[in-house]
């Protein structure tokens, strides 16, 4: 991120925050949809929380902070918004089964299905600690801080969060009669 | 391939699926709404005062605080202001706060956060003494007052927070919450005090196919507020085109500036009338830089700034008293300039600039109010043509309250513009121009 883009932006040149919004915007909202799993909500909530960004860019003390604040910002728009959203959010994904045709790709959608399935099960935070840390890539320190929540904090969301994706994981690879609870 | 590795490479497959690349217009309704909003200032570190600063502004600022002072001292002694309670007072005699004297510790203590009033002359405050993001050891109150008499208050929530007040369509106030502390809370006020907990969220949320007169009102950034459920909703509800920034009339229409995606520089207004959207493109006056629209009745006006060759220097207006059926629009910088004489924010020294916000409301239909960002008031009755308002103090913002518009004002001390200040004082402006103190905190 360039400094000086961020202290004109912090100055209130328009200019200097549209570079900024346009530099941010596609991680951002990656970021977004990874944690609300809707395209429409993640590109409102993107808006806001640039707004946010620029309401806000006098009070961001040091300029080289500006990616972890600009997460903060998002994730925090996130849990404003999706709860405001609940019935717009889509609870139905288009597989693309022509691709799938060997045993492998459709043992491939199934993962992904499962996943989906359990991380729309999550809270907001653990998705949001799951996201940053396993798509975005920040140490889990990182991510704490960027939150504003104790490590341990951080931690445990991650903690709980793997564990009912790798659950889910798992029903997934089970054999079908197994998933559906027959035995031999 | 082992289980752990199936999970992590399923994992990594699954997250990297899908493109995250930014629709232009997303960015553009931002950018575009960007250009009217303010930054928040960090009040910690006061602005160097320019030696070059307005002496007239100063002796102004100086004469109405102390007018200002006096007046309210006399309306009520125990809430005049700077007279409120220490908090060193509060905290001696209270160890434990209740939610009460908290309250009332932050309205003595605290920043304007955001303001209503009802056309009955109840006027709403909200105050915060958070000033960081993030901020946990701060919080927000409300106080509603009519005259100089206050009747209730109220937390609104602790920790960094966007709060804002409305004025309900049925009577009392809707206020909403956006932050750490509770993103989905809110609250609604009866004009008796009476404060009743809500919810913000929007999913269940829906309007008769015609829009209800004065129950939706445009609220911070991109969102719009439902005055009788306190609802708050992403324009995106609305349809059409990316919404930059609107204003709903009383009758329920909303007007509101656009992204224009074949025509990015042409800016663009629409009209919803509950069930669908009309588009105009205004008069094109070479890459229009931000805008600011008002609209009461059948009248609506919008202000447009260019970034050069000074910040925020009107470059079009665009003016129909017909709903749109027809426009005036002026773009000729000469005739522009002695319509209303704004212009920018450079400093002294002409090393940096602040945007300035610009804010128009009406009062009643025919009146037009402009805050010029420089802290000047002007007022116009057939919106092509603007007299200075005396005020005392510079105006940042203006609010709609019936026949009558409710401003902020400060004296500006310590900052050099008024987007840069702490403005904490109200007065009220009638339709014929006169000025009146209001009893904010």
């Amino acid at each position: 991120m360039d400094r000086d883009v961020v202290e004109r932006a912090r100055s209130g040149d328009q200019e200097a925050f549209a570079d900024l919004a346009h530099q941010v915007s596609d991680t951002l909202l990656g970021v977004a949809r990874r944690i609300l799993r809707d395209p429409a909500l993640a590109e409102d909530v993107l808006q806001n929380a640039l707004l946010t960004m620029w309401r806000k860019l006098p009070h961001l003390r040091d300029a080289d902070r500006f990616e972890g604040w600009a997460f903060r910002i998002l994730v925090h728009a996130c849990y404003a918004e999706a709860p405001r959203n609940r019935r717009w959010a889509s609870t139905i994904r288009v597989l693309h089964t022509d691709v799938a045709s060997d045993v492998d790709d459709i043992q491939m959608i199934s993962d992904r299905d499962e996943l989906e399935r359990a991380f729309r099960r999550l809270p907001l935070d653990q998705r949001a600690v799951f996201v940053l840390h396993h798509y975005v890539g920040l140490p889990l320190v990182a991510v704490a801080k960027t939150l504003g929540i104790p490590d341990g904090t951080a931690r445990s969301r991650l903690h709980y969060a793997t564990r009912a994706l790798r659950a889910a994981f798992d029903l997934a690879q089970a054999p079908q009669d197994l998933r559906e609870g027959r035995t031999a | 391939m082992n289980d752990r590795r199936r999970f992590d490479h399923a994992v990594a497959d699954w997250l990297d699926d899908g493109s995250d690349a930014t629709p232009p217009e997303v960015i553009d309704a931002v950018l575009l709404a960007v250009r009217s909003t303010p930054q928040e200032r960090d009040f910690r570190f006061p602005w160097r005062t320019s030696p070059m600063k307005h002496l007239a502004y100063a002796a102004a600022a100086v004469a109405a605080l102390a007018v200002g002072v006096a007046a309210l001292s006399a309306l009520s002694p125990r809430f005049g202001i700077g007279l409120g309670p220490t908090p060193a007072a509060t905290i001696q005699q209270s160890p434990a706060p209740s939610p009460r004297s908290e309250a009332e510790q932050i309205i003595a203590e605290g920043s304007l956060e955001s303001f209503a009033a009802t056309e009955s002359g109840a006027v709403l405050t909200v105050w915060g003494t958070c000033h960081n993001f993030g901020d946990t050891d701060c919080g927000y109150a409300w106080r509603l007052g009519t005259g100089s008499h206050t009747q209730a208050t109220g937390m609104v929530g602790r920790g960094d927070a966007r709060v804002d007040a409305f004025a309900a369509s049925g009577g009392g106030f809707v206020l909403t919450g956006a932050g750490q502390s509770g993103p989905d809370r809110g609250f609604l006020i009866a004009e008796d005090g009476a404060a009743s907990p809500i919810s913000t969220e929007c999913h269940d949320a829906s309007w008769p196919t015609s829009t209800e007169p004065r129950r939706l009102v445009w609220a911070a950034g991109l969102n719009f507020v439902d005055t009788v459920t306190g609802a708050v909703c992403h324009s995106g509800r609305l349809g059409g085109r990316p919404l930059a920034r609107g204003a709903f009339t009383a009758d329920g229409a909303l007007w509101a500036l656009v992204d224009n995606e074949t025509a990015p520089d042409t800016l663009t207004i629409g009209r919803y009338d509950g069930v669908g959207w009309r588009y105009r493109d205004l008069a094109a006056v070479g890459g229009a830089w931000t805008s600011v629209l008002a609209a009461a009745g059948s009248n609506v006006v919008v202000l447009q700034a260019a970034p050069e060759p000074t910040p925020q220097q009107l470059v079009g207006l665009s003016v129909t008293t017909d709903a749109g059926a027809t426009w005036s629009e002026v773009v000729d910088p000469e005739v522009l300039d002695s319509a209303l004489p704004f212009s920018g924010f450079r400093s002294p020294d002409s090393q940096d600039w602040f945007s300035g916000y610009t804010s128009m409301a009406f009062a009643g239909s025919s009146v037009l109010y402009v805050a010029d960002g420089r802290g000047d008031l002007w007022r116009s009755t057939d919106f092509t043509t603007f007299s200075h308002v005396e005020v005392p103090g510079w105006v940042s913002e203006l609010k709609p309250t019936g026949d009558a518009v409710i401003a902020r004002i400060g004296d500006g001390a310590g900052c050099r513009y008024p987007a840069a200040c702490q403005l904490n004082d109200l007065v009220r402006i009638s339709a014929d121009g006169s000025v009146e103190p209001i009893k904010a905190r």
